[in-house]
C-alpha cells in the first residue's frame, strides 16, 4: 500500500457528512484523507429525501433551530460554489418549503409547533422564517393542480427546499478530490490507537498514522467510538418512501412529505418506525403512503410507482447533533446528525477550522457528547 | 379464493407446471400465479391454443409442452393468468396484481419459477427500433402468430440462436446473415467435456443437426465475427461487424441478438437471497440445494431461474422442489420421498450430461462488455459506459454504489437490463471478478403499479395509516 502517514486528518465516512467536512479540511489547505467502508446497510447518505429544511427544526431548542436556519441560508452560496468547482448542477430550489396537514387535527398540532417556535425566537429578540397558511394559500402556492378534499393548510417556509443528495454527495467528493484530498473507498477502519503524537488506524487497507482523526460514520461510529471505549447514543428510526415514474412538472416546490424530483418522479414519504436496524420495507406502510399521496393530490392516482425503500435515520436521543472532541484522545472528534444535507453548508464551512485546532465555533456549543451522560 | 395456501408457485413453465403436478398429485393446495394468459411459461408458451402448422414448425421441443400442460389442468392445482407478482416477504406473503386489483395473500411455500430470459448485452446503438432479442421473434410467434418482415440479421452465440435461425427458415423468413460470435477457442476448451457429453448422443446430434441446416439452407453464415454494431437515424437501417478480412456492412430491417439465457433474479434479489457468480456462463444465480431450496424457509426457487439447465431439466427440477415440500408437509413418508427422489435426481443428471460441453462450447466471448464509452448501459436512466467508468475513476467499487452515484440501474426495470453489464464493467476496471461483487438491488414493487391500486391492497392484516 501506499504511503499513507503523509496526511494531517484522517476523515472516517465518505458520506454527506463525512465529505463536507472532508471537503471544508481541504479547503482549509489540510492535507486530508478520507476512507469509507461502502457499508452495505446503514448509508443514510443514499437513502435521503433531499429536503433542505428549517420550519421543523429544532422546537423546543432555539439553538438547533438557529443553527438550522443559519444553514439554509448559507446554501445558496455553498451550492453555487460547489456547483462551479464541480460542473455537477445539484438541483437547488430554495424558496418555498411546506409541511402539509391533512384534517383539522394535524393542522392544529402544526399550529401550536410553529407557535412555539416562533415564540422561543422572540424570546431571543429573533424571527422564524416560518408560518402557517391555510388551504387556500395552499391552493395559491400550488397553482392549479387540485388538492384533495382533506387539504387543510400547513407550515410555509419561504427559506427552505430541496436538492438532489445524490448529486450533492457526487459533487462533494469530486471537488474534494479536485482539490486534492485521497479518497479511500472499500476501506473499513478495524482498529484505532494513540501512539505519540499519532492516530495509528489499522484498516482494511493497511495501517494509516496521522495526527487527526474525525469520525464521520453514521451508525459507524458506534463501534468505532468502542475502539476509543466510549459509547454514543444513537437511535434509529426508519423511514420508508415510494418514488413514482416520470411525470410532466407539477410541483415546483417540495412539501415534506412529497416532492418531485429535477427528473420528474414523485417521492413520496416518510414513515417513522422504531424497528432497530432493521431496513425492511413493508407493504403495509407502502399502502398508508400510498393513501396519503392520493388525498394530497387525488390526480397522482394514476402514477405508476416503480421503487420503494427503507432506510435509517442517525437520530440522537434529544434530536440535535453531536460535534465534540472525544475526551482523553485529544485532535480526534465525532460527528453525527440525521440532517447532513440541510448541515452540509455549516459542516463545510464551520467545523474545520475548529477540527484543525482552533476554536469551537460558539453556535456548536450545545451540541456536546457529554449531555448524555455516557 | 383462499388466501392462504399450502404453495404457492410463481410462474407457469416447465418448472412451475411440474412443481404443481407433483405437489398437487400429494394432496397440496397449490396456487400458481402466472404473468401470461395460459399455462406454458417461455418455452412452451400459448402452446394449449397451437395449431399443427405451428407445432411443425417449432418441433418436438415445443410439442413436449403439450402432454405437461394436460397433466396441470387435470390436476388440483389453481391457476390464475395474467396474474403480476409485484412483491414477495420471506414472510410467504405474496403481492400480486390481476386486473388492475392487487392483493396479499400467504403460502407456507413459496415457489418462485419465473425462469430465464436472454441476456441483455448493450452495444453501439443497440436502443435503436429495428434491434430486438431474437429469442422475442419466438414469442411472437408463440403467441400470436406474427412473423418478422425481413432482411433480418441474427448475431450472437448460443443454441437458441441456431434454433431460432431453424424457426425461421421455415417460416420463409429472409435471412440476410447470421453473425455467429462464439469465440474459435471455445471447441478446444470444450473438447475435455465431450466424453461426459456422450452420454447423451441424442442432444449433441440435435445440435449438429442445426448447424447443417444452416449450412444447408444457404444461409450467409460468418463465423468468428467480433464488434458487431447497429447503424440507422431513426430505424434500423445496416449492421457492421468485423471479420479476420476486415469490416463488412450489412443491409438490414432488423436485428436479432442473442448472447445466451442467464436466469431472471428479479424476486430472488427482491427478498435479498444470496447470489453466487458463474464463471463460465457469467450471471448470478441464487444459492439454493438440490431441492431449489434456498436459506430462507419456506423460499424456493425451481427451474431456470436457479441457474440455466433448460426445459426439461426444469420439469424435475420442480418435481424435486415439490418433494422437498411434500415431505416437509408429512404428505408422503420418507422412503417414499427418498425413493422418488433419487429416481428424479437420476433422470436429471442423465439429461445434464451434456450441459458442461454445451456451457464451454457456447461460454460468452471475453470481449462481451468491451463497450465504447458513449454506448448506453442503462437505457432506462440513460446512463452511458463513460460515467460508469467516470464513477469508478472517483472511487465507486459497488454496482449499487454506481447506482446512486449515476441513476445506472435506478430506472423502472430496476437494472434487469443492465446489472449484469455494470458489474462486468466495475470487474473489468478494478481487476475483479464480478463475484467479488454485490447485484444490485431491487425494490419492490417489483413490477410497477398505480398509486391507486397500492392504495387499495387487500391486506392480509388492516393497513396501518
Amino acid at each position: 500500500m501506499e504511503d499513507h502517514n503523509r496526511y494531517d486528518v484522517c476523515v472516517i465516512g465518505g458520506g454527506l457528512m463525512g465529505s463536507a467536512v472532508a471537503l471544508g479540511l481541504v479547503r482549509s489547505g489540510a492535507r486530508v484523507l478520507m476512507v469509507d467502508k461502502t457499508n452495505r446497510l446503514h448509508t443514510a447518505s443514499k437513502a435521503n429525501f433531499g429536503l433542505v429544511w428549517s420550519q421543523s427544526k429544532g422546537a423546543g431548542n432555539r439553538g438547533y433551530s438557529r443553527f438550522s436556519e443559519k444553514a439554509v441560508l448559507e446554501f445558496t452560496d455553498f451550492t453555487g460554489w460547489l456547483e462551479e468547482e464541480s460542473g455537477i448542477d445539484i438541483e437547488l430550489r430554495l424558496g418555498a418549503g411546506l409541511i402539509l396537514c391533512l384534517g383539522d387535527q394535524e393542522l392544529s398540532m402544526r399550529t401550536e409547533s410553529i407557535r412555539k417556535m416562533q415564540h422561543e425566537a422572540e424570546l431571543h429578540g429573533e424571527k422564524h422564517p416560518s408560518q402557517m397558511v391555510d388551504r387556500e394559500d395552499v391552493q395559491g402556492l400550488v397553482g392549479k393542480v387540485a388538492l384533495g378534499e382533506e387539504v387543510s393548510g400547513g407550515s410555509f417556509s419561504s427559506i427552505d427546499g430541496d436538492i438532489n443528495p445524490l448529486l450533492l454527495l457526487k459533487a462533494m467528493r469530486r471537488v474534494f478530490i479536485k482539490r486534492g484530498g485521497i479518497f479511500i473507498n472499500g476501506c473499513a477502519v478495524k482498529g484505532i490507537e494513540k501512539l505519540d503524537e499519532n492516530y495509528h488506524l489499522e484498516t482494511s487497507s493497511g495501517k494509516i498514522e496521522v495526527p487527526r482523526i474525525v469520525l464521520a460514520a453514521g451508525f459507524g461510529n458506534i463501534p468505532l467510538l468502542a475502539m476509543m471505549g466510549r459509547k454514543l447514543p444513537l437511535v434509529a428510526e426508519k423511514g420508508q418512501l415510494l418514488v413514482t415514474e416520470r411525470v410532466k412538472p407539477f410541483l415546483s416546490f417540495p412539501f415534506s412529505s412529497l416532492r418531485q424530483t429535477g427528473c420528474g418522479s414523485v417521492m413520496i414519504g416518510y414513515t417513522q418506525e422504531n424497528t432497530g436496524f432493521e431496513i425492511g420495507t413493508t407493504v403495509s406502510a407502502a399502502v398508508g403512503l400510498a393513501k396519503r399521496a392520493i388525498k394530497i393530490f387525488p390526480g397522482l392516482r394514476h402514477v405508476r410507482v416503480v421503487r420503494s425503500w427503507a432506510s435509517l435515520r442517525i437520530l440522537t436521543e434529544d434530536g440535535l447533533p453531536i460535534y465534540d472532541e472525544i475526551n482523553d484522545y485529544p485532535d480526534s472528534y465525532v460527528l453525527a446528525t440525521h440532517s447532513c444535507v440541510t448541515l452540509a453548508s455549516l459542516h463545510m464551512s464551520l467545523l474545520p477550522s475548529w477540527i484543525l485546532g482552533g476554536k469551537r465555533p460558539d453556535i456548536i456549543r450545545k451540541f456536546k457528547l457529554e449531555r448524555f451522560n455516557v | 379464493m383462499d388466501r392462504v395456501r399450502d404453495i404457492i408457485i410463481i410462474g407457469a413453465g416447465p418448472a412451475g407446471l411440474s412443481a404443481a403436478v407433483t405437489a398437487s398429485g400429494y394432496g397440496l393446495d397449490v396456487l400458481v400465479l402466472d404473468e401470461q394468459p395460459s399455462p406454458g411459461g417461455q418455452l412452451y408458451r400459448n402452446i394449449e391454443r397451437a395449431d399443427q402448422d405451428t407445432l411443425k414448425i417449432l418441433g418436438p421441443d415445443y410439442s413436449k409442452g403439450l402432454a405437461l400442460v394436460e397433466k396441470f389442468r387435470k390436476s388440483a392445482a389453481e391457476y390464475i393468468g395474467n396474474a403480476i407478482v409485484w412483491r414477495i416477504d420471506p414472510g410467504s406473503n405474496v403481492c400480486f396484481s390481476t386486473d388492475s386489483q392487487s392483493m396479499e395473500i400467504s403460502g407456507k411455500n413459496i415457489i418462485i419459477a419465473i425462469g430465464a430470459k436472454e441476456r441483455p448485452v448493450p452495444f453501439s446503438s443497440w436502443t435503436l427500433p429495428g434491434v430486438m432479442g431474437a429469442g422475442a421473434v419466438d414469442a411472437n410467434f408463440k403467441s400470436s402468430g406474427t412473423i418478422p418482415d425481413g432482411p433480418v440479421v441474427l448475431a450472437g452465440s448460443g443454441p437458441l440462436l441456431l434454433s431460432v435461425v431453424g424457426h425461421m427458415v421455415s417460416l420463409g423468413v429472409e435471412i440476410s446473415a447470421v453473425l455467429d460470435t462464439t469465440p474459435r477457442g471455445n471447441i478446444l476448451s470444450a473438447l475435455p467435456l465431450l466424453p461426459g457429453a456422450l452420454r447423451r448422443t441424442d442432444y449433441l446430434l440435435k445440435g449438429v443437426g442445426m448447424l447443417l441446416n444452416l449450412k444447408r439452407s444457404g444461409i450467409n453464415y460468418f463465423k468468428n465475427i467480433t464488434d458487431y454494431k447497429a447503424n440507422g437515424k431513426d430505424w434500423l437501417e445496416s449492421v457492421s461487424f468485423k471479420t479476420k478480412n476486415g469490416s463488412q456492412h450489412i443491409d438490414a430491417e432488423l436485428l436479432l441478438v442473442h448472447e445466451g439465457i442467464v436466469p431472471r433474479c428479479d424476486f430472488t434479489q427482491q427478498i435479498g437471497l444470496k447470489h453466487l457468480w458463474d464463471p463460465v456462463q457469467r450471471y448470478w444465480y441464487p444459492e439454493t440445494n438440490v431441492f431449489g431450496g434456498t436459506g430462507m424457509n419456506g423460499i424456493y426457487v425451481a427451474g431456470d431461474g436457479a441457474f440455466v439447465h433448460g426445459g426439461i431439466p426444469a420439469t424435475f427440477k420442480g418435481s424435486l422442489t415439490a418433494l422437498d415440500i411434500a415431505g416437509r408437509l408429512n404428505a408422503l413418508s420418507s422412503a417414499e420421498k427418498t425413493d422418488d427422489v433419487v429416481k428424479t435426481v437420476k433422470k436429471l443428471s442423465s439429461e445434464l450430461a451434456p450441459r458442461p460441453f454445451v456451457d464451454a462450447l457456447y461460454k460468452p466471448r471475453m470481449d462481451l462488455y468491451n463497450i465504447n464509452d458513449e454506448t448506453l448501459v442503462c437505457r432506462c436512466e440513460e446512463v452511458t459506459a463513460g460515467s460508469i467508468r467516470q464513477a469508478i475513476l472517483e472511487g465507486c467499487q459497488e454496482p449499487n454504489e454506481i447506482k446512486t452515484i449515476t441513476r445506472c440501474g435506478m430506472g423502472h426495470c430496476q437494472g434487469r437490463m443492465c446489472g449484469i453489464a455494470l458489474a462486468e464493467i466495475i470487474a473489468e476496471n478494478l481487476e475483479l471478478d464480478p463475484g467479488d461483487l454485490r447485484p444490485l438491488n431491487i425494490r419492490p414493487p417489483v413490477r410497477n403499479i398505480s398509486l391507486s391500486e397500492l392504495s387499495r391492497v387487500t391486506l392480509l392484516e388492516a393497513a396501518t395509516p
